[in-house]
């Protein structure tokens, strides 16, 4: 025991140390894109607000995408080993495929002419799915770090991280594009 | 990471032996603290001499040609994000959490070593990155540390050309590096703890850096949000938080944003950081009161709660910043009342404060007089703030001097007395060295009545109605000519208290090298930092085997023939023995709690 304790870095390898720390750091990105979200619907307020259109198809490929990513991760972490490679490279390639199909919808909405400074939806819609692109792409850099190691826990951990981002993006994509002043309205009528 | 393996190798007693592994790209929770509060406390005192500046002007209006208004607002703004960012946070935080958590836990390190250390590599970078501002065309901004849109970034705030960009640029870098401090700190107190460390048996310090920690990495996203959303304002177009402007005879491409919004974001952030610094400095306060008083510390259960209460209130309290920014008579009645139960838990550790020292056998050593002298101000701050909490009160106080009284008081000069008190009270256990005495006491008496004697009058300035904010007082008929002599007299006290300053830097480097050795445990504390195989502790912290815990940090006033007090790692079947642990000598021989497993 003393000689796994001997170097802070054995104690980081502990398996229950690194859950707990993605679960405080999950809390951290869960906090920073429900202050987006706020900061969205009390934007919404003002009369220059102008709902988004119906999502481009590359907006639903995208999140099939992510979708498929997050269950290949699933199959690296089911195994006891991780001896294949294959579900952990599907998976990093599904999200590499994923953020070039979030640019290619980014690329859909301009030429719809919804860019970015017209109008304040249309803000909220790039910065937030810009912001969850890079941490897709921080999320891709920390598991090809981890998985030069053949590392299990870590394998694991990366299938959680894929879920929450799957989780997020479909809590963002329906606030984007389905919460209209309306139907915040409505919500908050509703606790009267 | 590739430093981890070589670590576990090698085993604790031989660590890293290079310089640069060692004292520079080092993953040791203790230099990378020291690195933090070196760093803290040199761009402090950029902040300092910012501060000296501006009271240049308000005491010698003119005099200095240099300081025309573009300067003095960005004097101001620097000083103040300086301040409360990159000093406090990071100095808390980075510098006594780091130090501090593992050892008073009983842990080798922080359970992410590297990424402690990267921690400090990006504060550090935004710190530069802070700094390059002062050398950027149009120097850096002025808009006040809140940063106020849509101010901040239209033509007439000084820096609105490069300034406002590189200081939120900064801000997101500081936000980064805090998450991965953070990370490393509220992980490491949940899972590293040793054997018998029972969260209700923590230092009343490692409480209050836990739940700072969780406040920062809870409330920063907000300061986050808000910047990137000003950025992409300022840079890109965008109308988050800009409404239509005419500027300089032009319409600009802005429309429909809310400045209110951001007021929202910025202080859902800067409430919660305000007990970011405060919850440190309480728990600091409470060992610092305990040890010097030789009392255990009154109420511990209650003081545990009362920082958990803190931490949980300060999120629903921030719009009280915001009583003149027009809001609905009901939601200042909400803030007001929110803001006030807060002044319940936060008094109930003023009385335990002071009921700890009821009756105890006060020593009044350097870190003692810091911790009542931190009593003292946070006393008289707290209580201007329930004037300011009420919003038929502080609608007229607002945006007098008397803002500026209360929250330096309460969050200047109060964290830094604590920050002050800590430093002294650890510095033997850093350095193996003790300060020089005479110096230590002259700079608490320097700084202590010197900070008294410039924020006191401010009350009276507030009063009076002598606005905050202006850059020059003349010609205003309300303002009587009396209140200049009184900036005159601030200005002259604030210099020489600024200059007091470099007395403790003096002593601080001075002592590392020439002081006298200090022993293991010169103030005779119970807590486990004190335990160290080694005074400073060496790489891994504890030798071959982690220390046991058997109690509460604060066992004193137990008088057992020399010894008043029982260390944490003594066990109860052990009191006949424990005298001998209890010398401080002995602490040094190895390992003092000796636990058969």
């Amino acid at each position: 025991m003393s000689a796994l304790a001997m170097s802070g870095q054995m104690v980081g390898a502990d398996p229950q140390v690194r859950r707990t720390g993605l679960w405080v750091f999950l809390a951290v990105v869960t906090m920073l894109f429900l202050l987006f979200s706020i900061a969205f619907v009390m934007r919404m307020a003002a009369d220059d607000w102008r709902v988004l259109p119906a999502p481009p198809w590359q907006l639903w490929a995208s999140t099939a995408l992510l979708a498929a990513s997050s269950l290949a991760w699933a199959a690296a972490a089911r195994q006891a080993t991780p001896h294949s490679a294959l579900p952990v490279y599907a998976a990093m390639l599904l999200s590499l495929a994923f953020i070039g199909m979030q640019l290619w919808g980014w690329q859909a909405m301009a030429a719809m002419h919804y860019g970015l400074a017209a109008n304040p939806a249309n803000s909220f819609f790039y910065m937030i799915t810009g912001l969850h692109g890079l941490h897709v792409l921080g999320g891709l850099v920390v598991a090809a770090l981890v998985w030069r190691k053949r590392d299990g826990v870590a394998i694991s951990l990366c299938a959680r991280y894929w879920h929450y981002l799957l989780g997020l993006w479909l809590a963002m994509y329906s606030l984007l594009f389905l919460m209209t002043p309306e139907r915040f309205d409505a919500i908050c009528s509703s606790f009267k | 990471m590739a430093y981890g393996g070589a670590h576990g190798e090698h085993g604790h007693e031989h660590g890293p032996q290079s310089f640069w592994t060692k004292y520079v790209w080092s993953q040791d929770h203790k230099v990378i603290a020291v690195q933090y509060a070196v760093t803290a406390i040199l761009v402090g005192l950029v902040a300092l001499v910012l501060s000296d500046l501006m009271r240049l002007q308000l005491g010698f209006p003119g005099k200095f040609e240099f300081i025309d208004a573009n300067r003095y607002y960005q004097f101001m703004t620097m000083h103040g994000m300086i301040m409360v960012i990159y000093l406090l946070t990071a100095l808390f935080l980075g510098g006594f959490g780091n130090y501090l958590i593992p050892l008073m836990l009983g842990a080798r390190d922080m359970v992410f070593p590297f990424l402690n250390m990267l921690s400090y590599w990006v504060y550090l970078l935004a710190v530069l990155i802070l700094m390059a501002s002062f050398f950027v065309p149009g120097g850096p901004t002025g808009a006040g540390w809140t940063l106020y849109p849509p101010q901040a970034i239209l033509p007439g705030t000084p820096g609105v050309e490069w300034g406002i960009v590189v200081m939120l640029i900064s801000l997101v870098v500081f936000i980064v590096a805090a998450t991965m401090g953070g990370l490393n700190y509220v992980t490491t107190v949940l899972q590293a703890r040793t054997r018998g460390m029972t969260l209700m048996r923590m230092p009343l310090t490692v409480w209050g850096i836990f739940v700072a920690t969780i406040l920062a990495l809870l409330a920063f996203p907000a300061l986050f949000v808000s910047g990137v959303m000003m950025m992409l304002d300022k840079t890109l177009g965008t109308s988050f938080f800009m409404p239509a402007v005419v500027s300089m005879g032009q319409h600009l491409g802005h429309a429909g944003g809310s400045p209110l919004l951001f007021q929202h974001l910025f202080w859902f952030f800067g409430h919660p950081e305000v007990y970011i610094v405060a919850l440190p400095a309480f728990g600091i306060i409470s060992d610092l009161i305990s040890v010097h008083a030789r009392k255990c510390i009154f109420g511990y259960r209650m003081m545990v709660w009362a920082i958990v209460i803190i931490g949980g209130l300060s999120f629903v309290v921030w719009a009280h910043h915001m009583y003149v920014s027009g809001m609905h008579p009901y939601f200042g009645f909400f803030f007001a009342t929110t803001t006030l139960i807060i002044a319940v838990p936060t008094a109930l550790k003023v009385y335990n404060w002071t009921l700890t020292l009821w009756r105890g056998d006060i020593h009044l050593t350097v870190p003692m007089l810091f911790a009542i002298g931190f009593i003292s101000t946070f006393l008289i701050g707290g209580l201007t703030g329930l004037f300011l909490g009420n919003v038929s009160v502080d609608i007229p106080l607002s945006n007098t001097y008397f803002v500026v009284a209360h929250f330096h008081m309460v969050m200047g000069v109060s964290p830094v007395l604590a920050v002050f008190g800590g430093i002294y009270h650890w510095y033997p256990k850093i350095t193996g060295r003790m300060f020089h005495e005479g110096m230590a006491r002259f700079h608490f008496w320097g700084s202590f009545l010197g900070a008294y004697l410039i924020f006191f009058p401010m009350h009276y300035l507030g009063v009076l109605g002598m606005p905050r904010r202006y850059y020059a007082y003349e010609g205003y008929n309300f303002i009587p000519a009396s209140a200049q002599a009184l900036n005159e007299y601030i200005s002259v006290v604030a210099i020489i208290v600024g200059v007091i300053q470099l007395v403790f830097l003096l002593n601080m480097a001075w002592s590392a090298f020439r002081g006298p050795l200090a022993g293991p445990n010169p103030w005779r504390a119970a807590s486990l930092e004190w335990f160290t195989p080694q005074t400073p502790p060496v790489h891994g912290n504890w030798g071959a085997e982690l220390p046991v815990v058997y109690r509460g940090a604060y066992d004193y006033g137990k008088q057992d023939g020399e010894s008043d007090y029982v260390p944490q790692n003594v066990g109860p079947e052990q009191d006949d023995r424990a005298a001998e642990h209890r010398r401080p000598a002995g602490a040094g021989a190895g390992h003092p709690a000796g636990v058969p497993k």
